[in-house]
């Protein structure tokens, strides 16, 4: 956003907690404690200094689906609306052209000829295309240009304690405004930086956390008024290997959804994904599921993992998967032979497999998905005794909760997927354990993927949301936020790609609306 | 194990799958022959829509694991699901010729895809296999 406004005449002073590098102690700050549905430690899932959580992400990139904005949790514009944003994002992640799903575009370009979809039936499953980013690490990647910009003070050591209100503002008021910020610097030196706008973008947990510690600008939280802020927190469950395919052929090759594909200007990755309709049909939130090949000389090595899973849930694997190919194996022959005529397909997405010597036998699931916005999923400040950082601020407690909805969003996903490879003759699915009974318990090898969403999300009306369209708090007149915490839903696209684009935006509308006030 | 909620729904309901089956213009004829109509040597059983002449055994190169898979599915599926279970053909001096048998085959596999397009899938031990196949080898199993 700071370098959105470079050429803006706007003066931007960017506060950034950590140094240019990890620090132990800085990343103590980031503790917290998990009630709720177990996942990772919050120290973990972000990182606090420089570039924040962008020094370890993984970059996978891919905007949400124009669905996943209309919603009972509308965002207050639709998905087209975001599509401009979304090219400029895709060329400060790195990424190719932003034409993610356009196959016969990556097809034409050197090495992806090869990269063909499965037909699968469009109201059950799809493709989905992602990008793969360099992964950009923000911080070292856009320091000199930062550095370059004379409107921008980039000031590290600098930890934002609380939002200050303005002189004139009254935490009755309904309309209030911010003087700046209260900050200190590790060695306890403490300053204030005013502005005419303060905009919080501190990552998903961190935002509300800030929020809700600035009762001087209302009693509850800057932005409270309506005890939302920390609620509807999201983040994309994810079950690895919650299915084993066992494929019918020996040889089974599938590029577009077994590896990174490195293509001139591009990394792509195919999925297989949630389409509208089967959300629509069967109640449910997005999905995506990603295949991890297994070759034969692997399948020892998977199978004594199967094996220590399976009996640390007093059950053995029956090997049968080993026999699949045995079993149905002339059937589903059958069905690659017909594939053409059957699925309309103008040829087989199965290609020679790389090393013949070593074929893919199967592949493992792994799915990603949409969880409902729940608002008790949420963050708040943790208010037992000692549960305060080194700098005396509370830390905060997070409560990761699902719905019944979610469960029958999981169990979905994998029937449409196992439905889908036997009908296109792949093979057959075994869901493995804790997948069979989602609709009791979630497996213990759920977790999150450390995604955090929602916590401060936009709606027109006040008293569904924190902030406005613009990702400002409805009660307080300069005071924005920016982040994933904005995302009314979730989808089943990972974050930074839409974080990026909405500060795109969000520069957008600064820069007008503070040039235009003079 | 489970069942998908369609599965439920349709499989006492043989007339269902036939019209169903008869909606698919481009598995017409096969629909035909898997009904019975108009392919003598392959008459339906009064109970199911199961061809009377077809023998598990020919659909699977691996019989012992098929059975065991079979035996899996005896051991944990409701048999009302499976029933009524085809017996051991009835005709199979008029089915042995290899042309004959790869039709059946071919048949087999598309009424699969069919029932997996058709979430008619049984879940056992995890597996998810469809209707048809899982009766196939609970046949097998039961017969062998
Ligand atoms: C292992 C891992 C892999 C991931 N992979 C992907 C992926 O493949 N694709 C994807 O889209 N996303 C991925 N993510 C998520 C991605 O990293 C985040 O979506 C993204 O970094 C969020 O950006 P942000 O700027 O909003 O927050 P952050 O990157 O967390 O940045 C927040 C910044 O605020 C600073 N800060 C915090 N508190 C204060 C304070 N009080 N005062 C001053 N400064 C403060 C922090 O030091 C930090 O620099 C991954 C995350 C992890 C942990």
């Amino acid at each position: 956003m700071a370098l959105a406004l470079k050429d803006s005449g706007l003066k931007i002073v960017l506060l950034e907690s950590g140094g240019d590098s990890y620090d132990d102690a800085m990343q103590d700050l980031y503790k917290g404690r998990l009630a709720g549905i177990p996942t990772e430690p919050l120290d973990v899932t972000r990182l606090r200094y420089f570039g924040g959580t962008t020094n370890h992400w993984s970059g996978w990139c891919r905007p949400l689906e124009p669905v996943d904005f209309e919603t009972a949790h509308p965002w207050p514009f639709d998905r087209a609306h975001l599509d401009r944003y979304y090219e400029k994002a895709a060329a400060i992640c790195e990424l190719g052209p932003a034409r993610f799903d356009a196959l016969e575009f990556w097809q034409g370009q050197k090495g992806g000829e090869a990269l063909k979809a499965l037909a699968t039936n469009p109201d059950k499953l799809t493709t989905a295309v992602f990008q793969i980013s360099p992964p950009t690490h923000f911080g070292e990647r856009y320091a000199d240009a930062l550095a370059a910009a004379a409107n921008v003070t980039v000031l590290l050591d600098a930890s934002v304690l609380s939002l200050t209100p303005a002189a004139d503002s009254d935490a009755n008021q309904r309309r209030k405004a911010i003087a700046g910020v209260a900050a200190r610097t590790a060695d306890g030196r403490r300053f204030a930086v005013n502005g005419r706008v303060v905009v919080v973008a501190t990552g998903g947990l961190e935002t509300p956390r800030l929020l809700l510690q600035s009762t001087a600008v209302h009693p509850a939280g800057a932005g409270n008024e309506h005890d939302l802020v920390g609620r509807y927190f999201q983040d994309h469950p994810w079950i690895a290997r919650s299915a084993y395919i066992s494929f019918t052929r020996p040889d089974t090759n599938l590029p577009l959804y077994f590896q990174e594909n490195s293509l001139p200007g591009a990394t792509i990755f195919g999925t297989l994904a949630s389409t509208p309709k089967a959300r629509a049909l069967h109640d449910i939130g997005g999905f995506r599921i990603w295949l991890a090949p297994s070759n034969r000389s692997q399948l020892g090595l998977d199978s004594a993992r199967q094996l220590a899973d399976a009996a640390s849930e007093g059950r053995l694997p029956d090997g049968l998967w080993n026999h699949i190919g045995n079993i149905f194996g002339d059937l589903d022959q059958l069905a690659d032979r017909g594939y053409r005529a059957a699925f309309g397909s103008k040829d087989s997405p199965f290609v020679d497999p790389p090393k013949p010597d070593d074929p893919i036998v199967g592949a493992w699931v792994d799915l990603n998905f949409e969880q409902t916005p729940n608002p008790e999923s949420r963050v708040s400040l943790d208010q037992s005794a000692g549960a305060v950082d080194a700098f005396g601020q509370r830390r905060i407690v997070l409560d990761w909760r699902m719905e019944n909805r979610d469960r029958r969003t999981a169990s979905r996903a994998l029937a449409l997927l196992a439905e889908e490879v036997g009908r296109l003759g792949i093979g057959r699915m075994q869901l493995l354990e804790g997948a069979t009974e989602l609709d009791k318990r979630w497996p213990a090898r759920l977790t999150g993927s450390r995604h955090h969403m929602g916590t401060a999300r936009m709606a027109n009306d006040p008293a569904l949301g924190v902030t406005d369209a613009n990702g400002r708090v409805h009660s307080t007149e300069n005071l924005y936020v920016c982040g994933s915490a904005l995302f009314p839903t979730s989808g089943y696209a990972n974050p930074t790609l839409t974080i990026v684009a909405l500060a795109l935006r969000q520069a957008e509308h600064l820069a007008e609306r503070l040039t235009k006030q003079g | 194990m489970e069942f998908g909620k369609q599965t439920r729904a349709s499989i006492p309901s043989a007339v269902a799958l036939r019209r169903r089956s008869v909606l698919a213009a481009s598995l017409a004829t096969v629909a035909a022959l898997w009904s019975g109509r108009g392919y003598a040597v392959a008459p339906q059983h009064p109970a199911t829509d199961w061809p009377l002449g077809l023998d598990p055994a020919w659909c699977f190169p691996d019989r012992a694991a098929a059975a065991r898979m079979g035996q899996l599915i005896l051991d944990t599926v409701p048999g009302h699901v499976l029933a009524p279970l085809p017996g051991r053909p009835r005709w199979p001096r008029i089915l042995t010729s290899s042309a004959e048998r790869k039709r059946m085959t071919e048949l087999v596999s598309r009424k699969v895809r069919l029932d997996f397009s058709d979430g008619k899938t049984v879940t056992v031990d995890g597996w998810v296999l469809a209707l048809t196949e899982a009766r196939l080898c609970a046949s097998l199993a039961r017969n062998s």
